[in-house]
């Protein structure tokens, strides 16, 4: 695996993006049973919300994060789908799965990046539970948005790729 | 049905949860399970004696996974105990690792379900019984508390 940063992009790669997406619609598809509709990005923000959000950073032929971001309702639903029990939104599980899910959505990105001839290493996954939460990208970084919206609600996905230097993680066995 | 003591190694709780959970109901044996929150709490854990089974998540802080088994596997005397490997890592070169360099005996990727733990653990848990059945076996004396749960 080789560690070099790619050069700068003025946008976010293609081929990441679409690992992301693909591996979001299988993941929900297959374990949560839910049919994701990915809609079209607009500029306007989000109206505000308790949320909460797993972050997975990427390390290898190319160096990004994503963000998995779910509001409240959402991530309430979702959690009792994929683990098969209720876990309240304000409770520690509710963090330890949303991580868990982060994970395994990295999984399946690295596993798909990884048929693409790109290599990917993922980090452990951090998790943080606010009101608004947002990951906010550096200013010398590119970035993309997914949303999806599915039968328990709407949900995103934050890419961010830094231009320079890698982002801050906890790489596992660390 | 057979009683298995199986340690259960994984950062997340409700991941440790899921995977108890998914095991019990999979009625491949009866489990008794012992937690550990990463590799080192593992591998402090971990006897031979004791353990008969171990579910092995890869990526956790302080100790991964699958350095876990190479440690546990360096002690020797481990050869009887099966390591399951269950991750999100699922590229080849992870699944090589852990099965022909570090010693794991099989490979379970997240998310699972219960009649994935059963097609993969099936002739594991058959030949553990084996094991544990025959004369002089790891566990001869207690084979039949165990049998009998």
């Amino acid at each position: 695996m080789t560690n070099s940063v790619l050069p700068a992009e003025a946008t976010f790669p293609e081929a990441i993006e679409a690992a992301v997406r693909k591996a979001a619609i299988e993941f929900f598809g297959s374990y949560c049973g839910l049919e994701l509709t990915e809609q079209k990005v607009d500029d306007r923000p989000d109206p505000p919300c308790a949320g909460i959000m797993g972050v997975i950073s990427f390390f290898g032929d190319s160096v990004w994060s994503f963000a998995l971001v779910l509001p409240e309702g959402t991530a309430v639903a979702v959690a009792k789908k994929f683990a098969g029990f209720d876990i309240p939104f304000d409770s520690p599980d509710m963090g330890d799965l949303v991580g868990e899910m982060a994970n395994v959505l990295a999984g399946e990105i690295c596993s798909r990046l990884d048929a693409r001839g790109m290599k990917a290493q993922m980090s452990l996954p951090t998790v943080a539970r606010g009101h608004d939460v947002e990951l906010l990208p550096p200013s010398d970084s590119c970035s993309e948005r997914l949303v999806f919206t599915s039968p328990t609600g709407m949900f995103s996905f934050k890419l961010v790729k830094a231009k320079n230097g890698l982002p801050m993680a906890r790489r596992s066995g660390q | 049905m057979l009683t298995l003591r199986a340690l259960v190694i994984d950062d997340s709780r409700v991941m440790r949860s899921m995977v108890m959970k998914n095991l019990q109901a999979s009625r491949l044996a009866n489990f008794v399970f012992v937690e550990a929150e990463d590799g080192a709490d593992a591998l402090a854990k971990f006897d031979p004696a004791v353990i008969d089974i171990c579910f092995v998540d890869w990526n956790m802080p302080t100790m991964t996974g699958v350095e876990f088994v190479r440690k546990a596997r360096a002690r020797g005397n481990t050869e009887l105990v099966p390591m399951i490997m269950v991750t999100s890592e699922k590229t080849m070169a992870k699944i090589e690792e852990a099965l022909e360099q570090a010693g794991a005996n099989a490979y379970i990727c997240k998310p699972f379900t219960v009649e994935d733990l059963q097609g993969k653990l099936k002739k594991i848990i058959d030949r553990l019984a084996d094991q544990l059945a025959a004369p002089g076996g790891p566990a001869a004396g207690g084979f039949f508390s165990r049998l009998f749960g």
